[in-house]
């Protein structure tokens, strides 16, 4: 039977640890660590569960995806996509802004990571959209909405963790991620639209045929690899861990052999600030598995399935209530250990009500990388707005409307399953 | 105003620290590239010589441990690892209250790196006995990371004290 008292601590002083300016990751163990002492279980549970974490081949994908993004933007790939994205967008009013949401796609397709593309586009592009006039803080607020794309549109690091735990295939989980991820990058190339006319933002001149050809050739190979990555993985060449690795090599090949953009004392550069960051995500998910052993060992799923199903026996009021449980919790936690606590209690709910794994995936998946920009803990957000040195604030409200845009695009996915589940399907893939 | 600790202690930890993150910087640059090079290495040969690296799987877990709880250790030197700052909104920088959350974040982290450093000495003595499937290595090497990085982070973040806190050692 769940004992109400020893949940209250779980999560009471999980909330006031937050508050009083504790890690994310830290919180998580301190209460974890409170709670195992109420409950008189021995304190060597820290370790263990933290270590066996970790002892999970899948996870491997989020160092290649992290590495492989960082390699992007220290040798200059995202510099071919980004003159692509502009020979391609820049004529359009408001051409800047859809040259950061284009650039963010194809950027996507490559990497795993939403941070490794809000750091890479964000500092190319923000200064630049500065000086052509745009607001700074709409130029932080769209870099990092863009870079929500990145974990939607495969590969994606959130879509390996979810394949791993729910047992469902990753692949098919990348197909799905294909049509959401473009819907999100085309509502927010139409806001941006109409808000350039609004505010009188500038299109950019028509690049010729020619370069518009040149910059497409450019970008080429960069953009090849989804093709090679997803294509290997539906083809039973590698697993999508290895396709991380498979990544991380064809970029290195493509910047060391063909482009001859990294050199050695860049590669070690990058290798430095990809360890920096790695190792941060990863103690999350450890914190996270700890304090989602104990939310299950607390039997709290049944009494959240109980609260869930509150909301009605249809599939898609289920779904809107995994929603509006993951926003929340991505207001406050990073959208891996969010899932690792919380995706038990999800996955319970939807199978009561026969919501396909793979729809609640994306859906999961989309709600997490929603969580990187709404605040307080808008990791992206606060990314770039460092990068753009704006205050939070004027970002957080010009981010808003992408926001809203987001959930009407899972809203979409939640009444509409087909958006995710009919590519999936054309490549003979399970629901 | 600026406290001054009669301890030698500080000092050494001042002096010692930087060494520190550079040899686990330096660590956790070389382990990401094993990382890479045997998974990498596992792929091609699987696919390539129709040879799978049946150590593979054992060396990459290991390199990725190492990697996540080393490179978490050098996030602490430098409050690296993401919190929610909700009292940014609410009070001065400057203010006792903030500095006390300061205080308490730190007495946390503390809290877990001495747990990592005990309990997880523990560990790694109940894991000699045990081995990895592949390569057959005692699970207590592997695991010897937590007791290390939970030593890293207890002098990286008694370092972070004595900055935040302004409490230079005593040259007397």
């Amino acid at each position: 039977m769940t004992d109400p008292f020893a949940v209250s601590i779980l999560f009471g002083s999980f909330i006031l640890l937050l508050i009083l300016r504790v890690p994310i990751a830290f919180s998580l163990v301190g209460s974890s660590l409170l709670t195992i002492v109420y409950i008189d279980k021995p304190i060597i549970l820290i370790v263990e569960r933290m270590y066996a974490s970790l002892s999970y081949y899948p996870l491997l994908a989020i160092p290649f995806f992290i590495l492989c993004g960082y390699l992007m933007g220290g040798g200059g790939i995202t510099d071919r996509l980004v003159q692509f994205a502009n020979a391609l967008l820049i004529s359009i009013r408001g051409g800047l802004a859809h040259v950061n949401v284009g650039t963010s796609m194809l950027f996507a397709g490559v990497s795993g990571s939403s941070t490794a593309d809000t750091a890479a586009v964000g500092s190319i592009l923000i200064p630049a959209m500065e000086r052509d006039g745009y607001d700074r803080s709409f130029a932080v607020a769209i870099t990092a909405a863009s870079s929500t794309m990145g974990t939607i549109i495969p590969p994606s690091i959130l879509m390996v963790v979810y394949g791993a735990l729910a047992g469902v295939s990753i692949g098919d989980l990348f197909l799905a991620g294909v049509f959401p991820g473009l819907l999100v990058g085309l509502s927010q190339i139409v806001y941006s639209y109409f808000l350039a006319r609004r505010r009188g933002y500038p299109a950019g001149v028509r690049p010729p045929l020619a370069e518009l050809a040149r910059s497409a050739g450019g970008a080429a190979l960069p953009m090849g690899a989804p093709v090679i990555i997803i294509g290997g993985i539906i083809g039973g060449f590698f697993t999508p861990t290895e396709a991380g690795v498979i990544a991380v090599a064809y970029v290195i090949v493509l910047q060391t052999v063909v482009y001859r953009t990294l050199r050695p004392q860049n590669l070690m550069r990058v290798l430095k600030e990809a360890m920096e960051v790695v190792g941060l995500p990863l103690f999350a998910i450890a914190a996270a598995t700890l304090f989602g052993w104990l939310v299950a060992f607390l039997k709290v799923p049944a009494l959240m399935v109980g609260l869930l199903s509150a909301f009605g026996s249809e599939p898609w009021l289920v779904l809107v209530a995994v929603s509006m449980l993951f926003l929340m919790v991505g207001m406050i936690i990073d959208g891996v250990p969010a899932m690792i606590i919380f995706l038990p209690i999800a996955r319970a709910a939807a199978e009561a009500v026969g919501v396909p794994p793979l729809q609640l995936g994306i859906v999961i998946v989309m709600m997490a990388s929603l969580g990187l920009i709404t605040p307080p803990f808008g990791l992206c957000l606060l990314l770039s707005a460092r990068i753009g040195k704006v205050a939070v604030l004027p970002a957080f409200r010009e981010v808003m409307p992408f926001v809203l845009l987001f959930l009407a695009v899972v809203l979409l996915v939640v009444l509409v399953p087909e958006v995710a589940l009919w590519l999936p399907q054309q490549f003979g893939g399970q629901q | 105003m600026t406290r001054k600790w009669p301890s030698g202690v500080i000092r050494k930890i001042r002096w010692l620290n930087p060494k520190l993150e550079r040899a686990a910087v330096v660590g956790a640059c070389i382990i990401l590239v094993m990382l890479n090079v045997v998974v990498f290495a596992d792929v091609m040969s699987r696919e390539f010589l129709q040879v799978t690296l049946i150590w593979a799987s054992d060396v990459a877990l290991f390199c990725f441990i190492w990697l996540a709880f080393l490179s978490a250790s050098v996030g602490v030197r430098y409050s690296e690892h993401f919190s929610v700052d909700v009292m940014e909104m609410i009070v001065s920088h400057r203010s006792g209250i903030y500095r006390l959350t300061g205080f308490i974040s730190s007495t946390v982290i503390l809290s877990v790196g001495v747990i990592f450093l005990v309990w997880g000495m523990f560990y790694v003595k109940q894991t000699m006995g045990r081995f990895s499937f592949t390569l057959g290595l005692p699970i207590g090497y592997i695991a010897a990371i937590m007791p290390l990085s939970g030593a890293l982070m207890i002098l990286f973040e008694v370092e972070r004290l004595i900055k935040r806190f302004g409490m230079e050692p005593d040259d007397d």
